[in-house]
């Protein structure tokens, strides 16, 4: 019963505007006074600080100084104009384009916010000029950089990974199959929309263009090729992959396009540990609520009272589901993941299900709750790039969120959809 | 006051931006020495312990930009009155958990003796953990310091998920801009 309480205290405190780290954090903090009076609070000062030494977590900040190296030195324009050159002579050109370039850049800086700004503040503009709707264009670029975050390298399977001690790199893995999945079924979608709107084509298919783009980008294709390529073949860990990725990225931008540009690299870089602590503050103050959770045993005891309903694994994931539905319609992905997975952890293990297909599930369910309003902070910065209404753009977004519910579907029902270059692999 | 909020977030830029560089070059050197063939012993704990440094220095630059996650839906929806109360009830939870924490995490670091790190001895473990105090009243200073201004948005009703949108789309449209000026 004091658990209960403890838990809608914070939710309390989340909903009338506590930052939701602090708010986690004050009533793990009454919860652990409850329990053992002003020690617990010493127990939570070494939890907290426990909570930020993860080693798994270090790919968080090092992916994002990635980041940051590759859009101030050149690499990433250089990837768009390959993509633009590879996809954009189909009819709806410009939206593949769109599909394609999210896939490379959301979540890239860390903040799926800052990603959608400025992918979008270039594609969005381009599309109303060639005569696609504002808010097909929200939609779409909203849409597409949601899926991106189950393509690898995934700040949420980062976070998956180490909070519920499943492989980051298993993770990856099992993340291409339905991210490419998706893009499939979202390019096809705007090549439907393309025909029915008549919508242009960019230029006509030109082998030479694309060998150019192609060889400009050489280099800038190396770095995936790097990244995944280390980590997939066992060579290093996520957490050196993204090491190598900075390495790389700086090597690229420094000796061979030279464009490093400092004071917009020091922004950025700046920009991506204000992120990256923000993130690692929720993890710190949910190692406290844990520590409180754990001494309470109350995971256990809400998987016990689910069991007693029913132990169809299917039955169970679909309940998950609608709950992280809601959850992902009021709170932020990161926020989503810390909260939920320390409490429906021991229930995935005691039914047996793969955390890994679980930690995919969990993902794409992040990426709906990024196009749920009323919180839906990717959709409404595309909205307002767009200059459209957040709810008429939902409602032409319905068949793209169909997409991702789509692929929900397969990857909660099909464990092979996920699971299957797990098992070849690993 | 604005000059003071600088100030401190330049300083906290400089700290969160040393220990980001440190993290980098001591993974690589991770994995350039497990490659030669003698692994580095002091790898893992230390890069753990810079995490946690990056966090909490860094949990109060956002604090100094009042950048951390959060939901204002609700407060933003009421009057000006109902705005102003749990303004002032939200600062008093805020100000309460990191009081607490700066008195903890200052009151555990006598219980470290003269622990050292395990694997740098000369390393105590009480000036790797002071980081959280330490931090935990930064983060009080910039909370306060930025209340002025915190409070001038509540009274006017501009929610700060709106402006933070608004900022990025600004930024990133001056960014094009100065690129087609170039052009």
């Amino acid at each position: 019963m004091t658990e209960a309480l403890v838990l809608f205290s914070m939710f309390v405190m989340i909903g009338i505007g506590v930052p939701i780290a602090l708010s986690i954090m004050a009533s793990a903090l009454v919860g652990v006074w409850l329990l053992n009076g002003s020690l617990g609070f010493l127990n939570a000062a070494l939890s907290v600080f426990d909570g930020a030494t993860k080693f798994p977590l270090i790919a968080i900040p090092l992916f994002v100084l990635a980041g940051a190296l590759m859009n101030t030195g050149g690499i990433s324009k250089r990837l768009i104009a390959f993509v633009s050159a590879l996809v954009g002579f189909v009819r709806g050109g410009l939206a593949m384009v769109n599909v394609g370039v999210s896939l490379f850049f959301a979540e890239i800086s860390g903040s799926a916010v800052a990603d959608v700004a400025a992918t979008g503040s270039v594609l969005i503009p381009a599309m109303k000029k060639k005569g696609y709707k504002p808010r097909f264009a929200a939609a779409l670029t909203s849409s597409t950089a949601s899926l991106a975050i189950i393509i690898p390298p995934s700040i949420p399977m980062i976070l998956y990974g180490a909070l519920s001690g499943t492989s980051i790199v298993q993770l990856f893995v099992a993340g291409i199959i339905p991210g490419l999945l998706g893009a499939v079924l979202l390019m096809a979608m705007c090549y439907y929309f393309a025909v029915r709107y008549d919508l242009p084509r960019e230029e006509g298919f030109d082998l030479c263009r694309l060998w150019h783009a192609t060889r400009e980008a050489s280099w800038a294709l190396i770095l995936p090729v790097v990244i995944l390529g280390g980590i997939f073949g066992g060579f290093v860990t996520a957490t050196e992959g993204a090491a190598l990725a900075v390495i790389t990225a700086l090597f690229i931008g420094v000796f061979i396009y030279r464009e490093i540009d400092l004071p917009k690299l020091y922004h950025a870089l700046v920009d991506g540990v204000v992120q990256t602590s923000i993130v690692m503050l929720l993890v710190a103050a949910s190692a406290v609520l844990g520590l409180y959770l754990t001494e309470t045993e109350m995971p256990q005891r809400l998987a016990a009272s689910i069991t007693d309903l029913t132990t169809n694994k299917l039955a169970v994931l679909m309940i998950i589901n609608v709950f992280l539905l809601l959850v992902g319609m009021v709170l932020h992905g990161a926020a989503a993941i810390i909260l939920t997975v320390p409490i429906f952890m021991p229930l995935v293990n005691q039914l047996g299900i793969d955390p890994v297909q679980f930690g995919i599930l969990l993902t794409l369910n992040i990426a709906l709750g990024q196009q749920t309003p009323p919180v839906a902070s990717v959709l409404v910065t595309a909205c307002s790039i767009a200059k459209t209404d957040v709810w008429g753009t939902t409602r032409t977004n319905l068949p793209f969120i169909g997409v991702l519910v789509l692929v929900l579907m397969l990857v909660t029902y099909v464990p092979a959809v996920s699971l299957t270059l797990v098992n070849l692999f690993y | 006051m604005r000059s003071l909020v600088r100030s401190l977030d330049v300083f906290l830029q400089i700290i969160t931006l040393t220990i980001l560089v440190a993290l980098a070059v001591v993974v690589l050197l991770g994995i350039a020495f497990r490659y030669s063939g003698n692994s580095l012993i002091w790898y893992d704990e230390v890069a753990a312990v810079l995490l946690a440094w990056i966090t909490f220095f860094g949990a109060a630059l956002a604090m100094n930009r009042d950048a951390h996650m959060g939901f204002n839906g609700l407060l933003y929806a009421l009057p000006l009155q109902g705005r102003l109360i749990l303004f002032g009830l939200v600062e008093c939870i805020v100000f309460a958990v990191l009081a607490i924490t700066a008195w903890a995490g200052w009151h555990i670091l006598d219980l470290f003796g003269n622990d050292t790190m395990t694997s740098v001895r000369w390393m105590p473990r009480a000036v790797v953990q002071g980081v959280l105090p330490v931090a935990a009243v930064l983060m009080i200073l910039a909370r306060g310091l930025s209340m002025p201004e915190r409070l001038s948005f509540v009274r006017e009703g501009r929610d700060p998920e709106a402006r933070e949108i608004e900022e990025e789309i600004a930024r990133a449209q001056a960014e094009l801009a100065a690129k087609e000026e170039l052009k």
